[in-house]
């Protein structure tokens, strides 16, 4: 399952020799309490990610990916209830105090959120928030942290990054402030960013650049990425791994080629074929109907029976397991073993973008 | 050539700059000198990045906005700011964020009902009868019209915002960036739901995205704009396999493609 980077290609071979992971998620669940009652939000899961890996999350809204990044953050909200361990290296993040655990944001892991209008503080400069990561975490001096601030601010693509610092929130676009949430992510040195759709709110002409940017300076200096979002296209250009999450529980896993030229799964068939079409014969994109999704009740068995076109019988009652399709490659799909009908669906590569 | 329902002359649009940035007072031109004429039952997409204009010309199309000069005309007639109740049934506008489209207090049945009622579209006692059919259009059940929209999903609430345009009776639909809130899979739906009415009903539309893949789905003529100004219009097909002018060509390179990043074994 633990890959390296080839030398001769710097890309993730699925032969490679093992070597420990950067992030290790074990057996992670995440009980939430909800008007309706308690609601499982994310459903015994572990995977991890490689050092220097790019890992993509997918999953619909209400599939638990957000909530899954925010207890890696240790950031949930009053209530939650969190089992499962979760190491950073091999410091068991799961077991830190509160106090420990946020001084353990920033530097090893860092994050940037999907928002840019909300995530910067309204009444501080730039370039005091940017600073203000290597002040608290490594003592750096004030004059020493807003250098290095206006130097990260230059490195990711702003211009007269010293006025810039100067400025507060309001008088920057959307696409600048990301940009300044990147330089933020980046301050500490840390070995992984989480990222929570961080260009849902831009339009594809930024989220573009925004996502070149991240390539080149994260993966570039070794930093591993934890990338979150709904859009498994963006993900396949970005990443090296993709996961599919489903109602909590993640139902496929694997290098991205693997997972997107041959989904063992219904469901991550069917968002790829839910993407709108650039090249090729235009083919109406699929809806993925059926009933929305009830994170309270979830279904007995695999919990996309109800708005999976094929389901069968065994679906309804078969407990989940996430077992191996391929190397390193992981389904939760009784049509997993490479027995998708697919042919009967239609087909997800080729015609789709 | 019959009529264009919707025709624009050498619109443009300018606000007051209140001074956001440092030293940069004056106006901003958001739309200049844009012409542009819609056929009946067309389907054309307006495309571009945030802040080249597009909303901009969205509201002065439906008279939310006055326009500097030039003129809007609807099926032939000049508005000039005239805008009755008839003429505002016309062209209807569905908007981009489904959360703050609806009125949070009312139930979605009732949000078409007194659409209805205002209009006199129906008689009183026919009004559910017509909503739930307007719910149907967009495939979704009866029972939603009992609802309030905070236990509707974002796709959900699209849908109403769909209905209550259809409500009217419109010719002319002006979506404005109405999947760019909505997962992927989720955009699909909503996309199928546009094609479906414009075959079953021959709407004509008005479709604006930032999204060239997502436009490719449901128009056959594209304008492209950059900066207030239309630089490239023609068919969807011309425009992806030979896009003319370089900004086309930046957003065409913008769109994720599966599978783009190579290499695994």
């Amino acid at each position: 399952m633990l890959q390296t980077p080839s030398l001769a290609t710097g890309r993730w071979r699925s032969d490679a020799v093992p070597e420990p992971p950067l992030l290790s998620v074990r057996d992670l669940s995440v009980t939430l309490p909800t008007r309706q009652g308690y609601m499982k939000a994310v459903d015994g899961v572990s995977f991890d990610v490689p050092s220097g890996s790019a890992f993509g999350l997918v999953g619909e809204s209400g599939s638990g990916k957000s909530i899954l990044l925010r207890s890696i953050l240790g950031l949930l909200p009053d209530g939650a209830k969190v089992e499962g361990q979760i190491y950073l290296e091999e410091q068991e993040l799961s077991a830190l105090s509160p106090k420990r655990r946020a001084l353990s944001r920033g530097k090893g892991i860092s994050v940037i959120f999907q928002d840019p209008m909300t995530a910067l503080n309204p009444v501080r400069r730039i370039g005091t928030q940017i600073a203000e990561g290597p002040i608290v975490h490594s003592g750096v001096k004030r004059s020493a942290a807003h250098a290095r601030a206006i130097e990260l601010l230059t490195e990711v693509g702003i211009a007269d990054a010293a006025e810039v610092a100067r400025r507060y929130p309001h008088e920057l676009s959307g696409g600048m402030r990301q940009r300044v949430l990147i330089a933020m992510a980046l301050i500490c040195d840390p070995k992984i960013i989480l990222c929570d759709e961080p260009t849902t709110a831009l339009d594809v002409t930024l989220q573009k650049k925004v996502i070149t940017l991240l390539e080149r300076l994260c993966l570039d200096r070794g930093v591993a990425l934890l990338f979150v979002s709904h859009d498994l296209a963006l993900v396949s250009e970005l990443c090296d791994f993709v996961t599919v999450m489903y109602a909590g529980q993640l139902v496929e896993t694997g290098l991205t080629r693997q997972v997107i030229d041959s989904p063992r799964h219904v469901y991550t068939w069917a968002l790829l074929r839910s993407l709108p079409t650039i090249d090729g014969p235009k083919v109406a994109p699929l809806s993925i109907g059926g009933p929305a999704l009830d994170r309270v009740h979830a279904p007995s068995g695999c919990r996309f029976h109800p708005r999976c076109p094929i389901a069968e019988e065994p679906c309804t009652t078969l407990p989940y397991e996430l077992s191996e399709v391929g190397q390193g490659h992981r389904s939760a799909c009784i049509y997993g073993d490479g027995t998708l009908p697919v042919p009967a669906l239609g087909d997800p590569g080729g015609a789709v973008r | 050539m019959s009529t264009p329902i919707v025709e624009l002359r050498d619109l443009s649009v300018s606000f007051a700059n209140r001074g956001a940035g440092r030293g940069q007072r004056g106006r901003v031109i958001a739309v200049d000198g844009v012409s542009l004429s819609v056929e009946r039952g067309e389907c054309i997409g307006i495309v571009g990045e945030s802040g080249c204009g597009k909303s901009t010309l969205v509201r002065t199309v439906v008279g939310l906005q006055k326009p500097d000069s030039g003129e809007v005309l609807i099926d032939g007639a000049p508005v000039d700011g005239q805008w009755d109740r008839a003429r505002r049934r016309r062209i209807q506008l569905v908007f981009q964020d489904p959360y703050s489209a609806l009125n949070p207090a009312m139930k979605v049945g009732d949000v078409l009902g007194e659409l209805l009622a205002v209009h006199r579209l129906v008689p009183r006692h026919s009004i559910r009868e017509r909503s739930a059919e307007l719910f149907a259009a967009v495939g979704l059940p009866p029972h939603y019209l009992d609802v309030h929209p905070r236990a509707l999903s974002g796709g959900q609430r699209q849908r109403v915002s769909i209905a209550r345009a259809l409500a009217l009776e419109p010719e002319v639909l002006l979506a404005d960036e109405v999947v760019s809130a909505l997962d992927v899979s989720i955009q699909a739906d909503i996309l199928n739901v546009l094609i479906r009415l414009r075959r079953d009903l021959g709407l004509t539309v008005m479709f604006i995205s930032h999204d060239l893949a997502v436009v490719r789905q449901l128009c056959e003529r594209v304008v492209v704009m950059h900066r207030g100004r239309i630089v490239e219009s023609g068919s969807i097909n011309s425009v992806f396999s030979d896009p003319q002018d370089d900004y086309t060509r930046t957003l065409l390179a913008s769109i994720p493609r599966v599978g783009a990043r190579g290499g695994y074994t």
